[in-house]
């Protein structure tokens, strides 16, 4: 046993409403700079959708994550030798039109326009070149609330093995918002696939970055993260990627986007995992096992055998108080209602998503969904959703821990009506999905009130222990970097993670002019 | 005498059809719910919110309508009636049933928006094609710029009960109304080519 910690989250897509909130408050704070204007830390999909970048979920195209070849687990993108020899042609590079050229208008014509035959309008242009734009023609959530034509739209690889047809019929029109950010997963194959070791997961939460002094902008993690969310930065020729907010999780906060979501479907928190069985999790056989496999690893907070072995590693008493409070942990294991994204790209993601339920109250009053025999809860099957989509998205296919998940949802919904409108309180809906009184109780705590203490719980780095001197930093550093300066009463420049610009090797080198050559003029 | 029920009032769309010359178009019910990127009939189009849709003003049908007079998504469209025209891109989705038209409120035509075709001006916005008028206790004092229609300010929403003439416009086809005023021009209250 060799426990870890691993900070995680979840998002409850049954309150997802799609407002963008998360994606424009992340946008402000990391990536409104030059380098990275068409990048998106955090986006909302509209699925059925291909999504940003176009087609993302399709690895028979780009050749993200891992795959078993032989029994064993490698990168799909090929071997080492295979990458190396692409190094400056990479062919499964996205390019700017899979994301989008970003764009911004010609604001000052509404200004500065001569008197026109009209009223002047301010007509799109690049904020990469500040050409203009003739007509805009893809972005960032391009297909929101299922615009675009469904046979475009299902082109999404969900719809794997299913007679999608029908669902192109407005009777059968089905739409869910799928927000993503980076999954910091156990198995990166972005950090597996890096030829300068920039890219690493810290030791002590599990959070993936990019080393800005040691990336070389080969942009192999580019290509190789499955869910591509690593970008690269032309201006800083640097990758960049979700930092998982990381200043502000050190400092116990939740990440930018998971504070500022209205919908309160963010939960952030620690699992502890085990190390030892990382390898063998992600090289099971069958894709559908990979669910199972990843649960496998997640360590109980409560054995002693547990909190032995993550104290011998260094985690902190915080991070295993935090563990056994962890809202991730309870989604996902105790009531197994959250499931990963894609566990069949092998990287054992660290996001995962309680499924959405389908509309479905009136229809049953109406008597137009089979229910089971009570009447309350419908059979899964039978919802406007269908469960195979689902499957695809959360379990490779696999659709009874999704069957499992929705069941709980609606049984929590149905026991909650008992008890506040009929004021009968009905066990028998929570035997059949077998949960007890407690745990739905608390279900309907963390879900349905969903309390900031309940959704964050996040332990403090404590990196004064790693120090050598447990004051040394003591009044010098808040929550800003660089200049060791705390935010009020600095009037510094600007701070950034990042750097602004590409550093070039020729710019280091003193130009110095040739000496003047003097003209000989022939006098004769 | 056979006698034809007609349940909605086309006065307003059979006006202006002869102005396509027999084009392809579609007559469609006008809906102009509030986004949900703003509150009320608030503006939300910045820069980011812009960027996170079509960049531009949206016009929804449904894919059959669509596909019945060959418009493709993101294609420019023009809808018109009796009040007015305004133009923008259309949005083609299953979400939509057919015979709507929806345009969400509160898309500036201070940006990405071309000419109309059939008016000759800068395309509107989705008012454009609704009556602006009030009711008479608003005429109270009379203002100037007031005048009288039925239940513009009234307890519904039926001034919005409108149809209009929705049809393609070729990118080929888009004019941006940037050239210059010149007397000729300013003097003709419609521009050249409009009747």
């Amino acid at each position: 046993m060799n426990i870890k910690a691993q900070f995680a989250l979840v998002f409850n897509l049954d309150k997802c409403i799609g407002c963008h909130t998360c994606s424009v408050t992340c946008k402000n704070v990391w990536t409104s700079r030059k380098g990275v204007e068409y990048t998106w830390f955090n986006n909302v999909e509209s699925k059925p959708g291909i999504g940003y970048p176009k087609n993302w979920e399709d690895q028979e195209k780009w050749h993200g994550g891992w795959h078993l070849k032989n029994g064993k687990l490698t990168l799909k993108s090929g071997s080492k030798t295979k990458r190396l020899l692409n190094i400056f042609a990479n062919p499964d590079l996205p390019e700017i039109d899979d994301y989008y050229e970003p764009f911004t208008y010609n604001y000052g014509h509404l200004q500065t326009a001569p008197l026109s035959e009209a009223a002047p309008t301010a007509r799109p242009i690049s904020q990469i070149d500040g050409s203009s734009i003739e007509k805009i023609s893809w972005g960032p959530n391009w297909e929101d609330d299922l615009a675009g034509e469904f046979k475009k739209r299902s082109k999404d690889t969900n719809f794997k093995n299913m007679e999608k047809e029908m669902y192109a019929e407005f009777e059968h029109t089905f739409h869910m918002y799928l927000p993503r950010i980076c999954n910091h997963c156990i198995n990166p194959s972005c950090v597996a696939s890096c030829p300068s070791g920039s890219m690493y997961k810290r030791e002590e939460d599990g959070i993936v970055l990019v080393d800005q002094d040691k990336c070389r902008g080969w942009r192999m993690c580019v290509s190789n993260c499955p869910y591509k969310k690593v970008f690269y930065n032309w201006e800083s020729g640097k990758a960049e990627k979700c930092t998982a907010c990381y200043p502000r999780i050190e400092a116990g906060l939740p990440t930018v986007c998971s504070e500022s979501c209205v919908g309160r479907i963010r939960y952030n928190g620690v699992i502890l995992y085990d190390a030892d069985k990382v390898s063998e999790a992600a090289s099971v056989k069958d894709d559908k096992d990979l669910y199972k496999a990843q649960l496998g690893i997640y360590a109980d907070p409560n054995d002693p055998e547990v909190i032995a072995s993550a104290r011998a590693n260094g985690v902190s008493e915080s991070w295993i108080e935090a563990a056994r409070k962890s809202p991730i942990y309870k989604l996902a294991v105790e009531w197994q209602v959250a499931l990963p994204l894609h566990p069949e790209f092998r990287t054992l993601p660290m996001v995962w998503y309680v499924p959405p339920l389908a509309p479905v109250q009136s229809q049953i009053d109406q008597g137009n969904l089979p229910t089971e025999s009570d009447g309350m809860i419908p059979k899964a099957e039978a919802m406007r959703m269908p469960i195979k989509y689902l499957a695809n998205m959360f379990t490779a296919g696999d659709e009874e821990p999704v069957i499992l998940s929705i069941n709980r949802l609606i049984a929590m919904r149905a026991y909650q009506r008992t008890v506040h409108v009929e004021k009968k309180p009905d066990l028998s809906i929570l035997e059949r999905v077998g949960l007890t009184q407690d745990q739905v109780e608390e279900m309907y705590r963390y879900m349905a009130i969903a309390n900031y203490e309940d959704r964050f719980v996040i332990p403090t780095s404590s990196g004064e222990i790693r120090q050598d001197d447990f004051h040394a930093f003591q009044g010098s550093n808040g929550l800003d970097f660089g200049n060791g300066k705390s935010e009020c009463g600095n009037t510094g420049g600007r701070v950034s993670l990042f750097p602004d610009r590409r550093q070039e090797s020729m710019e280091s080198l003193v130009y110095v002019a040739p000496p003047e050559v003097k003209k000989t003029v022939n006098k004769e | 005498m056979e006698k034809v029920f007609v349940p909605i009032d086309r006065r307003l769309t059979e006006a202006v059809k002869s102005r396509l010359e027999g084009k392809p178009h579609l007559t469609l019910n006008w809906i102009t719910p509030h986004s949900k990127w703003g509150i009320h009939s608030t503006y939300n189009d910045n820069l980011r919110m812009l960027n996170l849709f079509r960049g531009g003003p949206t016009i929804w049908v449904s894919e059959k309508d669509a596909q019945s007079i060959g418009l493709e998504d993101n294609d420019w469209v023009e809808a018109l009636n009796g009040n007015g025209a305004t133009v923008a891109r259309v949005v083609v989705s299953q979400r939509v049933p057919e015979g709507m038209g929806m345009m969400y409120h509160a898309q500036e035509k201070i940006i990405n928006v071309p000419g109309s075709v059939t008016t000759g001006k800068r395309g509107g916005i989705l008012n454009s094609v609704t009556r602006t008028v009030v009711k008479p206790t608003h005429m109270i004092g009379g203002y100037a710029q007031l005048a009288y229609g039925f239940n513009y300010y009234g307890t519904v929403g039926s001034q919005r009960d409108e149809f209009v003439i929705l049809h393609k416009i070729e990118d080929k086809d888009i004019d941006w109304l940037e050239r210059e005023l010149t007397p000729e021009r300013e003097a003709n209250p419609n521009p050249p080519g409009i009747k």
